[in-house]
């Protein structure tokens, strides 16, 4: 068991990690909850499709990228992709400048039929908003470091809390919650308990959640390093001025790796292509492998396949992490739990708030030994069941 | 005056849950079907101890039942 020493340590750990996190965790889970729900909120809207998938037949991409580059003449295709949860969807996105990372206006077309279904501007909406709140703090790059370092500190607070648990349980029995006596005492109960038990849920997706906060340097590495190494013969060569048929680039990839499905093709200019190549993202078709990308490159003056390589490990480990973020893998039964488990999180940042409020001028030594003091009402309680619980007197009666 | 709990008996049923919890959190992602249901069932049963305890009447000394004991 912990020496009043080590407690105190842990105890100004946990303290201060979440008063410098609380208000930026609060501000995650609050827009975390709608975002759980983005695909449905943007269907119910009427901003997503969702056309019925048909395998095996595929309308021409060429075409579906000549409706968006003649409705938006001054913009450029940035990457067409599929969502993962519409396979019966082509969508072109577009941007202002060729290597724009935000998308400037979105094409979806029916895969099957190639009929243009819904065009909008994904940066306008509360979704949006509440995106860019949820990712960067409307800060950039640095705006998600910094919600990262934040998420760092949520973790280091998390893990000391389960320290700090132990001493205040010593005498209570699992799941206690002294609600007939003081509010303080009461809400600790809580703050304990719905921590404790959330414990497991909250690290993976703290963990994921800064992990997600490296995404984008990691895509620029992966470019700089792995792509680029595919691409050299091609380095500083200008952008080609005609492009050959994206529909016959994605046939050869498809014809490369036979048993994967295309998931996007970034257009030359782009991070993930370089300036002479479609790069076809593919992707496998299991829950797992549906997040897994193996880049294949065709020459977009050729048409012709240059090199395929799989994903690096870090690339691999920010995917697999994402799906563990997002809550998005389970259909709606787990996005509920993913919600629920969420508001939960408020409630253990809420009430933690309030115990350090209340009780924020005791001495923390005081404190400790108010824990033994606390304890005593219920500890009398604890022992005469664990005495029946020996000798085979309990249980129902 | 009783023992402090063993570090086991503080411990023991926030490691189930947590156990439980990450089993709720990678079947969904092994497979979809029978695995998204392994995964709902352990991840809402985290969810139901919580509002069993966190929503129940104060235990009185006089009642027999303590969940805690039908846990370990």
């Amino acid at each position: 068991m912990l020496t009043s020493g080590t407690f105190k340590t842990w105890y100004l750990v946990h303290k201060w990690t979440s008063l410098v996190c609380t208000a930026f965790v609060l501000l995650l889970c609050l827009t975390g909850l709608p975002m759980i729900f983005a695909h449905d909120i943007e269907r119910l809207l009427g901003d997503r499709p969702y056309p019925p998938e048909m395998p095996g037949y595929s309308a021409n991409m060429d075409r579906m990228v000549e409706v968006a580059k003649a409705q938006r003449p001054d913009e450029f295709v940035r990457a067409v992709f599929q969502p993962r949860d519409t396979p019966g969807a082509w969508v072109v996105s577009m941007g202002l400048t060729p290597d724009a990372i935000d998308s400037s206006f979105l094409f979806w077309f029916d895969a099957r039929t190639g009929e243009l279904l819904l065009s909008r501007n994904p940066q306008e909406g509360v979704m949006h908003v509440v995106d860019k709140l949820h990712v960067e703090l409307f800060a950039g790059l640095p705006g998600t470091l910094f919600l990262g370092v934040m998420g760092l500190l949520f973790v280091a607070s998390i893990v000391s809390g389960v320290v700090v648990y132990g001493p205040y349980m010593r005498k209570l029995p699992f799941g206690a919650v002294r609600r007939e006596r003081a509010p303080r005492l009461k809400w600790l109960d809580l703050h304990n308990l719905l921590g404790i038990v959330t414990v497991g849920w909250v690290l993976v997706v703290g963990c994921t959640g800064v992990v997600n906060a490296l995404a984008r340097p990691t895509f620029i590495y992966w470019n700089a390093t792995e792509l680029a190494a595919m691409t050299a013969p091609w380095r500083g060569k200008p952008v080609p001025t005609t492009f050959a048929s994206l529909d016959l680039a994605v046939k050869t990839a498809r014809a490369a790796e036979p048993t994967l499905q295309p998931a996007f093709v970034s257009f030359p200019g782009q991070v993930l292509a370089g300036n002479h190549h479609y790069g076809v993202f593919m992707r496998g078709t299991t829950p797992f492998t549906l997040r897994l990308m193996k880049p294949v490159l065709i020459d977009v003056e050729t048409g012709e396949l240059t090199a395929k390589r799989d994903m690096p490990w870090y690339v691999t480990a920010l995917k697999v992490s994402q799906p563990l973020h997002f809550g998005d893998y389970g259909g709606m039964p787990l996005k509920v739990l993913w919600a629920v488990l969420d508001l939960i999180t408020i409630v253990v940042l809420g009430s933690g708030l309030y115990l350090w409020w209340v009780r924020r001028k005791t001495p923390i030594e005081a404190r400790f030994n108010l824990i033994e003091r606390e304890e005593k009402g219920f500890c009398a309680l604890a022992s005469s069941l664990e005495t029946e619980a020996a000798t085979g007197k309990g249980g129902t009666s | 005056m009783s023992a402090s709990l063993s570090l086991e008996r503080i411990y023991g049923a926030p490691l189930a849950l947590a156990v439980l919890n990450g089993i709720g959190l990678i079947s969904a992602l092994l497979a979809d079907g029978f695995w998204d249901g392994v995964s709902w069932i352990a991840l809402s049963t985290t969810v139901a101890v919580i509002a069993w305890f966190a929503l129940r009447k104060e235990i009185k000394p006089t009642e027999r039942e303590d969940a805690s004991l039908n846990l370990t």
